[in-house]
């Protein structure tokens, strides 16, 4: 609307004093009575002369605009699927028309991206994405008025998922929020589950507690069970009873890792009919396995040196908790005393090799003769298993009673070694060696830091007596060889989970004997500990992904670093996925020690990484690991409830208020909206010293000069 | 030409007790320190003491003794180090002494002896003066009855000897390690036997008894060398404590 208005900007003394010369020349005359039409003419002088005195100015006015309200209409897939899009646009409806007469509405939809629309009813069918990010609509919708906004209307469910709000996020928004919380048509069935609380790392062996937080809305009076599973196997369960029809409730579950490494687990509750959606009964839990403390089971069928310094070693490890067995007397030796004068005690087969098992992290078998205990075959069956599918590690070392000429070979302990000797007696061969590594850059291999001082190391140590002459066999890696013969010295491989090794010495404490300190002899065995186990330095590789979470479809670089030297120049990545297809790739080093590789995550579940090396001729993999990738859909549909104490945040923190679609109050929203004084749009045209003004007072002048010419007054 | 054939007999007998070659494989070897004195009171028990382990134990030995000096290479051939005398033990060189300190703190471990029985002899104090050198920050000190040691193999309650000098044993431990035990009681002496194979010595003052005592404390400590705490460990307690209660 517009009017104009005349308005007087100042006074002119000096003009004001000519008006009011003329204005008492002009009353004069007229009293006189002489010269009427000179009065007369002074009229319009004096008229003008005011008119100039005064700077009268002609002001047309714009009528002031409306206030600026953006109605933010939150269209993400979880609005949709709960049908909330359509109770929204239905309070948009039924309160548009009040609105519109007061305030002007601007409409934007949002979801991962926001946009504005020109009809609120285009929203239903809007998608902008599988997110929500409610920090960016709003700052856009901020952004695009240039902060003239009166305030901002927030229709949503409040799920915001597209990454982590700062504190203060509102600050400086310069509006006020009003969040609206509109239902779902009819009440969902849904059972979700929305937290996960477990310490960031786990102990092998050591009982974990997950807390599972769950909520449950439209299914009072029904049962589900949660559970935690690794892939098909489920580690542990409880039942969930549903109690009320918005149920929230935290379920813990307890279960031992039995392997130590990265792995990815599910969260899952037990889908009930009805529910409307899946995908939020699932959850990805990925876990770091770590040992408290490396359980080492060491049996020795007979006392001796290798067995003393190896005991005192491992007894002073600090990482390792030792139990040790030695066949003190066998059962041709005589036994003097009676048995309360021995220290003796029976050798607990069945509880170490059945029951026990399974707690340990490496079996150590030192010339142990399993013949003259009469052990029951069935242990060696567990012991397989133990390696095979429980990740346990296996080392033989060489005796009279190991490999071949202990009967070793011919039972299942025998199959999961990597190596075998011939069955005849002379295996055993006589003499000094120093062991050749055939294997360099091998982690088993790297006694002092640096190449050059590792060759030198190994170059000097001091000689072994005696070997026994090992075979490799096919797919086992040989890290040292007898030079004499090229009979295998160490080799280890991976069978199944777990990892064996055969050494075909036993004569290694003269490296802690005869060298000038312990350090050869104390790193060679820790190394073989380690790598066996998959602990320590040894697998120390660090993974570093630049996400914390992955969603399938997304993308993700990755790095890997180790912080020892190693000769591995070329390493691959192979990536199992899901399915079961498999992808290898070389890695790009980054760094002197870090290799990076980036892909993206076809598809959603556990993904299997294996980094593999060529050392020698040989692949090799140095470190396997898992991550867990979300269903694309799962960030919107892990919480299909509204977040009524995030959307009253979000008001409070703004100045705005909260409503729900019932209680939406008009004469609040408008108390609370920003008062933004608008300049009006303003023409100003001087009248005073315009043209017309100034040539019809020349005019009045003239012809009053010319009147009196004529009269003969001048 | 008979007494050349003696002669070559016993070279050859004394070069059978002797090994020129340390080759031993993993095997034990009882190894003993000639010095310049009376160092081998007791020439043949070794012989006595192996049989006794290779009968009663599952410990592999060398059925050779080896003989060696402080300067010998061959000192760190084997972990396991008798010392025996029954006179003055010589002062040893700088370079000895460092040798037989590197022995001992990279794993050896030393058996040594007073062979006299007499308390505070010429061996013990002129033994003691040299492991206070080779060790200057160490003491011999009394090794408890709850050692493991005293129970390594057979469960001993007390000690034994051709002398009953002591009623304890002595050692230094490093690193959680016993690794030198020191006695004045003659363990070695009570096996001592005649060329008829009767024992030389009487034990004083428990006879045979105590004798016996003395065997078992010698296989105790060559199998306390190769076992090392093993008897220590927690699970081997309960049944150790059961039977000292008997």
């Amino acid at each position: 609307m517009e009017y104009t208005t005349l308005q007087f900007l100042k006074i002119d003394w000096l003009l004001l004093a000519a008006f009011v010369i003329a204005a008492a020349s002009a009353v004069l005359l007229w009293r006189l009575r002489k010269m009427p039409l000179f009065a007369a003419l002074r009229f319009p002088v004096i008229f003008f002369l005011l008119v100039t005195a005064s700077a009268p100015v002609l002001v047309r006015f714009r009528a002031e605009r409306k206030p600026a309200v953006a109605v933010v209409v939150d269209v993400s897939p979880s609005m949709a699927l709960t049908k909330r899009i359509e109770s929204a646009v239905a309070f948009i409806s039924k309160n548009e028309a009040a609105l519109n007469a007061s305030v002007e509405l601007k409409y934007y939809g949002f979801a991962a991206s926001s946009s504005e629309v020109k009809q609120f009813s285009s929203l239903l069918k809007a998608n902008f994405g599988p997110a929500t990010d409610i920090n960016s609509a709003l700052w856009g919708v901020r952004r695009e008025n240039s902060g003239r906004l009166s305030g901002v209307i927030l229709i949503t469910d409040g799920n915001h998922n597209a990454g982590a709000l700062k504190d203060n996020w509102l600050n400086g928004l310069d509006a006020p929020v009003f969040t609206v919380a509109v239902n779902s048509g009819e009440m969902i069935k849904d059972i979700a589950i929305n937290s996960v609380k477990v310490s960031d790392f786990a102990f092998k062996n050591v009982p974990l507690d997950i807390t599972v937080g769950v909520a449950a809305s439209g299914l009072a009076g029904r049962s589900t069970s949660v559970r935690l599973k690794d892939g098909t196997n489920v580690l542990a369960a409880k039942p969930l009873n549903i109690v009320s029809d918005n149920d929230s409730q935290e379920i813990t579950l307890r279960f031992t890792p039995a392997l130590n490494g990265n792995f990815a687990y599910q969260l899952e509750a037990e889908p009930l009919q009805g529910e409307i959606t899946a995908t939020n009964n699932y959850k990805n839990l990925s876990l770091n396995v770590i040992r408290d403390k490396l359980r080492v089971l060491f049996l020795s069928g007979s006392p001796s040196f290798e067995y003393a310094f190896l005991r005192h070693m491992l007894k002073n490890d600090p990482m390792v908790e030792l139990v040790s067995f030695v066949i003190l007397r066998n059962p041709e030796n005589i036994m003097l005393v009676t048995d309360d004068q021995s220290s003796l005690i029976p050798f607990p087969s069945s509880e170490l090799f059945s029951r026990d098992l399974h707690s340990f992290d490496l079996l150590l078998l030192d010339n142990f003769s399993y013949r003259k205990l009469s052990l029951n075959p069935e242990y060696f069956n567990n012991i397989k298993d133990w390696v095979t599918v429980k990740g346990g590690s296996l080392l033989m070392n060489a005796g009279p009673n190991s490999f071949s000429t202990g009967g070793w070979n011919f039972t299942a302990v025998g199959d999961i070694l990597p190596a075998d000797a011939p069955p005849a007696e002379d295996s055993f061969k006589e003499g000094f060696f120093r062991p050749r590594v055939v294997a360099p850059g091998h982690f088993l291999v790297s006694l002092t830091d640096g190449r050059k001082e590792n060759e030198a190391a190994w170059k000097s140590v001091p000689e072994l007596e005696f070997s026994q002459e090992l075979r490799p066999k096919q797919g086992a890696e040989v890290i040292l060889e007898n030079p004499r013969d090229g009979s295998a010295v160490l080799s280890v491989w991976d069978k199944g989970k777990g990892r064996a090794a055969a050494l075909g010495v036993n004569t290694t404490w003269k490296w802690a004997l005869q060298s000038g300190t312990l350090n050869v002899y104390n790193a060679f065995w820790k190394n073989i500990i380690r790598y066996l186990t998959r602990s320590g330095k040894a697998d120390e590789w660090q993974v570093y992904f630049d996400r914390p979470e992955y969603f399938a479809g997304q993308e993700y670089a990755v790095r890997f670093r180790r912080p020892f030297e190693s000769d591995t120049q070329k390493l691959r990545l192979t990536v199992t996925e899901p399915s079961g297809s498999k992808s290898t790739s070389p890695l790009k080093k980054s760094g002197e020690k870090e290799w990076s590789f980036s892909g993206r995550f076809r598809e959603s579940g556990t993904h299997v990484f294996d980094l593999n090396s060529d050392s020698a001729g040989m692949a090799r993999t140095e470190y396997r690991f898992e991550t867990a990738v979300s269903a694309a859909t799962s960030r919107e549909e892990a919480n299909l409830n509204n977040d009524a104490q995030f959307l009253r945040d979000i008001a409070a923190d703004t100045g705005g208020l909260y409503f729900d679609e019932y209680n939406f109050s008009l004469p609040d929203f408008y108390d609370k909206l920003k008062k933004i004084k608008q300049k009006s749009a303003v023409e100003k045209s001087p009248i005073g010293v315009s043209g017309w003004c100034l040539a019809i007072l020349a005019g009045l002048l003239v012809f009053e000069w010319f009147l009196r010419r004529k009269k003969g007054m001048w | 030409m008979r007494k050349l054939l003696i002669l070559l007999q016993l070279i050859f007998l004394l070069s059978a007790t002797m090994i020129s070659h340390a080759q031993q494989h993993n095997r034990f070897v009882f190894t003993q320190l000639k010095y310049d004195g009376n160092w081998d009171p007791y020439p043949e028990t070794w012989q006595d003491i192996l049989a006794f382990l290779a009968t009663t134990t599952s410990l592999d030995c060398e059925p050779r003794r080896r003989v060696i000096t402080a300067g010998d290479n061959q000192l760190f051939s084997s972990p396991f180090l008798v010392i025996l005398g029954n006179e003055s033990f010589p002062e040893l060189t700088s370079d000895e002494r460092q040798r037989i300190r590197r022995f001992l703190t990279n794993g050896g471990m030393i058996f040594a002896e007073n062979s006299s029985g007499i308390r505070s002899g010429d061996f013990d104090a002129s033994f003691r003066r040299e492991i206070s050198k080779i060790f200057p920050e160490k003491k011999l000190s009394k090794l408890p009855s709850t050692h493991p040691i005293y129970r390594s193999f057979y469960l001993l309650r007390g000690v034994g000897g051709r002398r009953l000098t002591n009623n304890y044993i002595e050692g230094i431990d490093l690193a959680g390690r016993t690794i030198l035990v020191y006695s004045q009681n003659d363990i070695i002496g009570a096996w001592a036997k005649d060329r008829f194979g009767n024992y030389l010595w009487d034990c004083s003052p428990g006879g045979e008894g105590q004798r016996f005592e003395a065997q078992k404390l010698s296989q105790n400590i060559i199998m306390h060398s190769v076992c090392g705490t093993y008897k220590s460990d927690a699970v081997h307690q309960p049944y150790i404590e059961q039977k000292l209660r008997r």
